[in-house]
Parts: structure tokens; C-alpha cells; sequence
């Protein structure tokens, strides 16, 4: 099974993705989904920079490791790039399986990884101020879970 | 050779490629005709966290071969998505 990745520059619809990738999958009983949306609040854009083609090929190497590891039977990841404002569909992930529990994990290790460790170089703006943001510990943290969970 | 720049690099690089000659033999090479011609860009590409890849594989520390090599990017730590 290969997953379907996808980082796109310009805004995508989560809804048609979704109906898309499910669309005659009769091998699953489950399909979860996750839609992230740029929160607004204190910043009020941002730009995410990816590598064409190495961003794409990581996000595939570890789709596929966290495909497997579940026995998924479909992996779809679609990550915007570019720059973003509040309300903005920013990623979709949705994995297929028999039954629920491993198409949940699935989607949320993947998640896990888009957010901390994925090939993106991120850029907020608050109050009219740019600034490069890296990871949090908090997120280290909980991949670092994940990790001794699965090791 | 294609030099690319991502995250606060590309702002101290001002741009976001570069194209460099292909007679450098190694990294250490590039990395000291890049401080020559972009004035603060040494001290920040040998930060710690500041990953290289060459042709699209990440490369280690050590000084690497650019024989044959088309693309050279330098990425800060990633920040995700």
C-alpha cells in the first residue's frame, strides 16, 4: 500500500479529498480523518516553506512505516504550503482500515510527526511581526511517547 | 550547482537559491565560498540543528564529497507543519 501525499501551494477542499480517497473502499470498515485549520487569535498569518520533492518523499517514508505498523489499508496526507490566514484548511490525514482502532492510531502518529518532525519551515505573524517558529519541548515530548509506545 | 536556502537562512541569504560553481570537491569548500559571498551566512549555517542535503539525502557532519552533486540544500531545524 502506498500512501498519497500531497503538499499544496494553494488551498484545498478536506471535504472532497475525504470523499475522494473513500470512494469505493469496500476493504475498509473504518476511515478516520483529521482537518487542521490555521487558529487565529494573536497570529494572524502564516507561511509554511517545504523542499519540493524531499518534503513530499519524507512524509511518504514515514506514512508508510506508520501504514504498516497498523496494517492500513490507505494512507492520504495533504499538507499546504505557502502562506496561510486564520479559518485555512492546513492539513488532512485519513487512514483506511478493517476496524477502527488502528485507522485512529494511524492518524494520529502521522499527525504527530507532520507537526513536529516534517521537512516545513514555519512563519507567524503577530502584530505585524514575522518570526521563525521551531518546535516545542511539549512536542518532542509526546513524539517521544509514541516512540517507547511502539518500540 | 544549485544552492537552496530554507527558513531563517533564506532570509540571511536573501534568496532562496543560489547558483554556485561546480568545481568545489567538498562541503567544507562550498561552505567557504558561501561566506565569502554572503556575508553572515557562515556563523549561521554552522549552527547546530542546520541540516545539508545533497541532492535531496541528508548528509552527515563530516566534509562530504560534491562530485557530480546538482543540489545543495541547507535546511534549519524543522519546524513542522
Amino acid at each position: 500500500m502506498r500512501p498519497i501525499v500531497r503538499v499544496s501551494e494553494t488551498a484545498f477542499s478536506a471535504e472532497d479529498e475525504l470523499r475522494a480517497f473513500m470512494r469505493g473502499r469496500d476493504d475498509s470498515g473504518a476511515c478516520a480523518s483529521f482537518v487542521g485549520l490555521v487558529r487565529g487569535g494573536e497570529v494572524s498569518a502564516l507561511e509554511l516553506q517545504h523542499y519540493p520533492g524531499f518534503t513530499e518523499a519524507e512524509i511518504e517514508r514515514i506514512a508508510s512505516e506508520i501504514a504498516q505498523r497498523h496494517s492500513i489499508n490507505g494512507l492520504l496526507a495533504i499538507h499546504r504550503a505557502g502562506r496561510m490566514t486564520p479559518g485555512e484548511t492546513i492539513v488532512l490525514v485519513a487512514a483506511l482500515s478493517a476496524h477502527r482502532a488502528a485507522a485512529f492510531k494511524a492518524v494520529e502518529e502521522l499527525m504527530d510527526w507532520l507537526k513536529t518532525d516534517a521537512p516545513f519551515w514555519k512563519r507567524e505573524w503577530r502584530d505585524g511581526e514575522a518570526a521563525w517558529i521551531e518546535p516545542t519541548a511539549e512536542d518532542y515530548k509526546r513524539r517521544a511517547r509514541h516512540d517507547t509506545e511502539t518500540a | 550547482m544549485r544552492i537552496l536556502f530554507f527558513g531563517r537562512l533564506r532570509d540571511l541569504a536573501g534568496s532562496s537559491e543560489v547558483q554556485a560553481p561546480d568545481t568545489f570537491e567538498t562541503l567544507a569548500d562550498l561552505r567557504r565560498w558561501l561566506a565569502e559571498t554572503h556575508a553572515g551566512l557562515e556563523q549561521a549555517l554552522a549552527q547546530r540543528g542546520v541540516r545539508v542535503a545533497i541532492d535531496k539525502a541528508i548528509v552527515g557532519n563530516g566534509d562530504v564529497s560534491l562530485r557530480s552533486a546538482k543540489e545543495v540544500a541547507f535546511m534549519p531545524p524543522m519546524s513542522g507543519g
